[in-house]
C-alpha cells in the first residue's frame, strides 16, 4: 500500500472539514483588510468572558442604551464565539474523526470491511451447516446402496464446508490484518496533517475573532466612560477611566489565585493585561 | 449559520477605524502637531519636542449631552475643540459657551488641580482631541520648553483676566 495516494484522500478530507470555518475567516479578514482596519494579535479571546460580563454589566447599569454599533458588534462577536466553541469541540476527537468520519468514507477501507463482513457471514453459515452435517452423518444408518451413496454425498458436503469454515476464518484474519495495516499506515499521516490543518485553520479564526473582541472592548469602554452613572462610579474607586484591566483585576481580588485550580489561566490573563493599553 | 456574516454599513466601518489604537494615536497626533500652531501654549514650541512631550492623544466623539470635564474632578488631560460646542457649568449653571478651536481645560492640565467647572456636549455632537502633557520627561533640552510652556500659559491666563475685566468694566 502506497501512502502517497492515501496523503490526497488527508488532504482532501482535510480541506473540506475545515472548509466552513476557513470560509467564515475569510469573510471577516477580507473585511478588514479592504477596509483597511488594523488586526490585533493579542490573545483576547482568553479575555472573551470578562468583556460579555463588562457588557452586560454596563447595560444594566447605565442609564442610556450602548450605541447600536457596540449592540451590533456584541452580537456579531457573541455568535462567532458559540460557533467557535462548538467546532473546538468537534475537532479534539481526532481519533473519532478518523475512524467514523474519514475511514468509514474511504473506498478501500470500505471494501476491506464488506470482504470482513462476508467473511463472518460465511464463517457463520459454514457454522451452521458443520453442525447439521455433523448431526445428519452420526445419526446416519445406511442400510441400501442408495443410503451409502447418500452418506458419500454428505461426507462430500462436510469436506467442502470444512474447507469453507477455514477459508472464512483465514478471511478474517488476512482482511483484519490489512485493515489494521491501512489504520496504522493512515492514522500518524492523518493526525499530523490534521494537528497542521487545525492549527492553521484556527489561527486565522483566532486573528479574526481576537480583533473583533479588541474592538468591542474598546467600544464597550470609550462609550461607558462617558456615561455619568460610570463618571460617578470612577469617583468613587478615585480612578481616571474605567477599563477591563480595572474590572478584570477587581474580580482576581476575590479569588485567591494560588489556591485557584486554574492557576495557569489566570497568570495568562494577567499576561495579556499586560499588553492591553488603556 | 447566517448570522456568522455581520455586514457592516460604512459609519460603523468608520467607528472601527477610529477605534484603531494604532490608526487613532497616529491620526490625533498628526492633528494635533498640524494644529498646534493655532494653539496658543504650543506658541514656539518645535513639533519635535511636541511629539515627544505629548502623551494619550485621542480623537474622542461625543454626543449631546455627554460629559467631557467634570467639575471637582482631578485630571491633567488638555482637551481641544475640533468641532461642536460645549457649554461650561460651574455648580449646574452655564457660564459660558466654548466652540471650534478652543483649548479647555488647560489649566488643571498643567497645574493639576481640581477642574474648576464641568464642560457639557452642548451641539449634537462634539469632536474633542485630549492630550496630557508629560512634564515627568527629565531631558535637559525640555525644561526650556517646559519654561515656554508655562510663560504661553501665563500670558494666556493674563488675557483671560483682563477679558473678564473688560466685562465687568462693561457692565
Amino acid at each position: 500500500m502506497q501512502s502517497p495516494e492515501y496523503e490526497k484522500e488527508i488532504y482532501q478530507f482535510i480541506e473540506s472539514y475545515f472548509k466552513e470555518i476557513d470560509y467564515i475567516s475569510e469573510f471577516h479578514l477580507k473585511f478588514f483588510i479592504n477596509n483597511e482596519i488594523q488586526t490585533i494579535d493579542l490573545n483576547m479571546l482568553l479575555l472573551h468572558k470578562f468583556i460579555f460580563q463588562a457588557f452586560n454589566f454596563l447595560k444594566n447599569n447605565m442609564e442610556t442604551q450602548f450605541s447600536r454599533f457596540t449592540q451590533k458588534l456584541y452580537q456579531d462577536v457573541k455568535n462567532l464565539i458559540e460557533y467557535l466553541l462548538k467546532f473546538e469541540k468537534k475537532i479534539s476527537l481526532i481519533n473519532n474523526i478518523f475512524e467514523n468520519e474519514f475511514l468509514n468514507n474511504l473506498i478501500e477501507y470500505k471494501n476491506i470491511k464488506l470482504k470482513i463482513e462476508n467473511a463472518h457471514r460465511k464463517l457463520k453459515n459454514t457454522s451452521v451447516l458443520l453442525t447439521s452435517l455433523e448431526t445428519q452423518l452420526k445419526f446416519f444408518d445406511a442400510k441400501t446402496k442408495e443410503d451409502r451413496k447418500e452418506y458419500k454425498v454428505l461426507r462430500g458436503r462436510l469436506v467442502d464446508t470444512i474447507h469453507n469454515h477455514a477459508l472464512a476464518k483465514e478471511d478474517i484474519s488476512k482482511y483484519t490484518i490489512q485493515l489494521n495495516d491501512l489504520k496504522t499506515l493512515l492514522k500518524d499521516i492523518f493526525n499530523e496533517k490534521f494537528i497542521q490543518a487545525k492549527k492553521s485553520y484556527l489561527a486565522r479564526f483566532y486573528l479574526m475573532i481576537n480583533t473583533k473582541l479588541y474592538y468591542l472592548n474598546k467600544s464597550i469602554w470609550l462609550e461607558a466612560n462617558k456615561n455619568i452613572k460610570v463618571i460617578s462610579y470612577n469617583e468613587h474607586l478615585g480612578i481616571q477611566q474605567l477599563n477591563l484591566k480595572i474590572y478584570i483585576k477587581n474580580y482576581l481580588k476575590h479569588i485567591d489565585i494560588l489556591k485557584s485550580q486554574n492557576y495557569n489561566e489566570l497568570s495568562k490573563i494577567e499576561n495579556i493585561l499586560k499588553e492591553l493599553d488603556e | 449559520m447566517n448570522n456568522l456574516f455581520t455586514v457592516y454599513n460604512d459609519d460603523e466601518i468608520e467607528i472601527f477605524k477610529s477605534l484603531s489604537t494604532h490608526q487613532e494615536t497616529l491620526t490625533a497626533t498628526s492633528k494635533l502637531i498640524s494644529l498646534s500652531k493655532r494653539i496658543s501654549i504650543f506658541r514656539n514650541i518645535p513639533e519635535t519636542i511636541l511629539i515627544k512631550i505629548l502623551k494619550n492623544i485621542k480623537i474622542i466623539k461625543y454626543k449631546k449631552d455627554e460629559i467631557i470635564i467634570k467639575e471637582n474632578k482631578t485630571d491633567d488631560t488638555i482637551h481641544y475643540i475640533l468641532l461642536g460646542e460645549v457649554n461650561v457649568l460651574k455648580n449646574s449653571t452655564i457660564i459660558t459657551k466654548l466652540q471650534n478651536n478652543t483649548i479647555i481645560g488647560e489649566m488643571a492640565g498643567l497645574l493639576n488641580q481640581k477642574r474648576t467647572a464641568s464642560i457639557i456636549v452642548s451641539s449634537n455632537s462634539a469632536t474633542i482631541i485630549s492630550f496630557k502633557i508629560d512634564f515627568s520627561l527629565n531631558h535637559s533640552s525640555l525644561g526650556y520648553y517646559f519654561s515656554i510652556i508655562y510663560k504661553n500659559l501665563s500670558i494666556e491666563l493674563a488675557k483671560k483676566i483682563l477679558n473678564q475685566d473688560n466685562q465687568l468694566i462693561k457692565k
